[in-house]
């Protein structure tokens, strides 16, 4: 069972950040730019907007751990390490408040479609009509896990600078014949190349190999004899 | 529903509602009335099994249910702000850095 029967209530200080964040981004939606700057120094000013979000988070995942674990201290320890794994290897090295924010809720939506599909599967003896509600419920949940994890990717693809892999170009260069890997490598993009995130030129690493040789037509005649529809002057 | 006694004997009635009025189905006195009444009574009592393992299954996932909704409406007002901060904006449910169409042509 859940630990507190409601969802944690917020500090008024946090309400009142709340409200004037909502206020600031339909400012912003309606195309207001005067807002930008203040909107980017509410955030830094006011941590309790995180801190609180990051605590409903946490709260969740370990309200979902607590209901599908039950009384099993094994597997609630089981849960808890498996998730704080999924975490680490979400959130990567060094992730932002706001990141660390969306892994904890892709994971406690992960935690739901397990529940879920479990759910869908253990049902003892059901009746169609539970069976259409347990269907619907992983549904739902099923959508809610792939908006989670959109939601990060999409934020992930938007705040960070892409990933150059420095991979050096392993081919052979027709023109001199030589590997040459350090000279080849593909230099990381300029800023002034990031551009749009909607249609964003993502750049790329493009491996452009050389055409290769054309067959050598002469020898081949020579060696076929003429062509029949050859003309001879 | 149930057993009516109508002088010295016992009849079994059921009543069902069609197309908004009760109507009573008789069934005699008989076997029939016995085993119509066993039956219906398992079918309430699963019914009501049903019921009661819905509604406890919807009383334990309920509060959950909320906070996955509070956690998802702080996430996307954060996740929002975040981007309209960083020079982002929302074009057809895809978000878009602003102005840099205008930039690309002027480069």
């Amino acid at each position: 069972m859940l630990d507190e029967p409601a969802g944690r209530p917020e500090s008024p200080t946090a309400t009142a950040a709340t409200t004037d964040l909502d206020a600031m981004i339909a400012r912003a939606r309606a195309g207001d730019q005067a807002v930008l700057p203040h909107l980017r120094v509410y955030l830094d000013d006011h941590p309790e907007l995180w801190r609180v979000t990051g605590d409903l988070a946490r709260h969740v995942r370990d309200s979902w751990i607590g209901v599908i674990a039950g009384t099993d201290l094994i597997a609630r320890e089981s849960l808890t390490r498996t998730t704080a794994a999924l975490a680490a290897d979400l959130a990567g090295p060094a992730p932002t408040t706001l990141e660390q924010l969306l892994v904890d809720r892709v994971v406690a939506c992960w935690l739901q479609v397990h529940y879920s599909d479990a759910a869908v599967a253990q049902v003892a003896d059901p009746t169609p009509r539970q069976s259409a509600l347990a269907l619907k419920r992983q549904d739902a949940a099923q959508r809610r896990y792939l908006a989670a994890i959109g939601a990060f990717e999409t934020l992930r693809r938007l705040t960070r600078p892409a990933v150059q892999p420095a991979v050096p170009r392993l081919l052979n260069d027709a023109s001199t014949g030589a590997t040459d890997a350090a000279a080849t490598a593909v230099p990381p993009p300029s800023p002034a190349d990031e551009v749009d995130a909607g249609d964003r030129q993502v750049p790329l690493t493009v491996f452009n190999p050389p055409d290769p040789p054309l067959p050598d037509l002469d020898r081949y005649r020579e060696r076929s004899g003429p062509s029949p529809d050859a003309v001879t002057p | 529903m149930g057993w009516e006694d109508r002088g010295k004997r016992r009849y079994y009635y059921e009543s069902v509602r069609v197309e908004g009025r009760v109507v009573k189905h008789y069934f005699g006195s008989g076997i029939l009335a016995s085993l119509t009444e066993h039956y219906s009574s398992e079918a309430r009592r699963a019914s009501a099994d049903e019921a009661d393992a819905i509604r406890d299954e919807r009383n334990r996932l309920e509060p959950l249910a909320v906070l996955m909704t509070d956690l998802d409406r702080s996430c996307r007002r954060l996740i929002e702000a975040t981007l309209l901060a960083a020079g982002f904006h929302l074009h057809c449910r895809s978000w878009r850095k602003t102005g840099a169409r205008r930039t690309r042509r002027e480069t």
